[in-house]
């Protein structure tokens, strides 16, 4: 398929060409998961996050305003998606009587680095929203604005919450012994 | 400059957000003081090793699972072909021609999904040549699963000893989803769970049960001896169970 912008893939959906919501998935499909996965920790909840991603957004594609980049709309869907499964993990540990911590250990993945691992350690002892913020920024490269289209707050907050979010993984690495220098 | 100010001019100059002024006042700051300039330089090492941090690749199999998911959804937000949807559509519009048009297109359409509904549970019928499964069953129904916070399909295909139930569910908050089905008339020769959002899934001789899902995608094959069905039930968290009957033929 000809290279189309992600507005023309979803004006093409819409009119009921499955082909062009491939494009979609085919495109963002990398940055869903490894958003996921910064969230969630766990590969195969990352995976269920990416699909209920997709599915989401293809159930709400009438409903995306073009006046908005796409890729916005759909961070803003893997975010809250993220942030929902992670309630729902912890309800089902409380349910299980599972310590959260405790199964934070154990699924730690093998496919991460030690240093990738340790910070990822460091991701998981701040709070979800926190966490999203320094992934939308440091890991996916994305501007004040553009977070705070995707976590609904003002410019101000995206900045103090932010620094706040950095000081605290700065130090939890540290801690833990990492160095940074 | 007291502490907090250059706190937060360390923090501005991290993501570029510093004017040439404000700059060269934290470059004056950060000479006058050792403690500063540590902590400014751990911070660059944080934001250095975020964004050092590796890209992983999606599991191979994720595109094509999420596409097996859309079609499911597909199937039951639109149970109707897209055709019948064009129909409707013209329906909306003001052309007398179109609307008369439309109109004796969509009694025929009624006709037809009449004779389809007398025929069976089953509602649609497509023939396609493979199924979820890859194997060599030919796809011959699929029914729409709603109930309350709950969406799904259950996708019927035909095998030479019996049928492939390949079940798609999101729901809002943890449903329980079972099978049952009489033992001596019919065997599960196998079930896989395609993805699940957690939960457990038991099996017992006439009974497939899996129970705390919000996301459940599952494939079963049922060999039959002869005529039998298998009664799906999906218990959402609040409000009724769905249930269907599936006819399984040898």
């Amino acid at each position: 398929m000809i290279e189309i912008s992600d507005t023309e893939a979803v004006r093409r959906c819409r009119a009921g060409d499955q082909k062009a919501f491939d494009v979609l998935l085919k495109r963002h499909e990398r940055m869903v998961y490894n958003l996921a996965l910064r969230m969630v920790r766990d590969t195969d909840d990352a995976a269920d996050v990416t699909q209920s991603v997709f599915i989401k957004v293809y159930e709400k594609l009438d409903g995306f305003d073009e006046r908005y980049k796409f890729f916005s709309w759909l961070y803003k869907i893997a975010v809250n998606e993220a942030l929902s499964h992670l309630e729902r993990r912890k309800r089902e540990q409380r349910l299980d009587g599972i310590d959260a911590a405790e199964e934070e250990e154990e699924t730690v993945d093998d496919e991460l680095v030690e240093r990738d691992q340790q910070i990822q350690d460091g991701l998981m002892a701040l709070k979800e929203e926190h966490r999203a913020l320094i992934i939308l920024k440091h890991m996916q490269g994305l501007s004040y604005e553009e977070i705070g289209q995707i976590m609904d707050i003002p410019l101000k907050m995206v900045k103090s919450r932010l620094y706040s979010a950095r000081q605290q993984l700065k130090d939890q690495l540290k801690r833990k012994g990492m160095s940074l220098a | 400059m007291i502490k907090e100010e250059l706190r937060e001019l360390a923090q501005r100059d991290l993501d570029g957000d510093l004017t040439e002024k404000e700059q060269q006042r934290l470059k004056t700051a950060l000479r006058g003081s050792d403690a500063a300039r540590r902590e400014y330089d751990e911070l660059k090492g944080l934001v250095k090793s975020l964004s050092s941090v590796k890209v992983v690749d999606p599991p191979p199999h994720l595109e094509n699972r999420i596409r097996a998911s859309l079609r499911g959804e597909e199937r039951a937000s639109n149970p109707f072909p897209s055709w019948l949807a064009r129909i409707r559509e013209a329906l909306d519009k003001p052309r007398p021609s179109m609307r008369f048009a439309a109109v004796f297109a969509g009694g025929l359409v009624v006709g037809a999904l009449l004779l389809l509904v007398l025929d069976g549970p089953v509602r649609s019928w497509n023939v396609s040549d493979t199924d979820a499964a890859g194997s060599l069953a030919v796809q011959v129904g699929s029914i729409p699963i709603a109930a309350e916070g709950v969406k799904g399909t259950v996708n019927v295909a035909r095998t030479p000893t019996g049928r492939d139930l390949t079940v798609n569910i999101i729901s809002d908050s943890p449903a329980a989803v079972r099978f049952s089905y009489n033992p001596t008339q019919l065997t599960v020769s196998s079930v896989r769970e395609i993805a699940t959002s957690g939960g457990e899934m038991k099996i017992h001789a006439g009974l497939v049960e899996m129970t705390h899902s919000t996301l459940t995608h599952c494939a079963i094959s049922f060999s039959a001896r002869g005529d039998a069905d298998v009664e799906l039930v999906v218990v959402p968290a609040t409000g009724q169970p769905f249930t269907t009957t599936i006819p399984i033929h040898r």
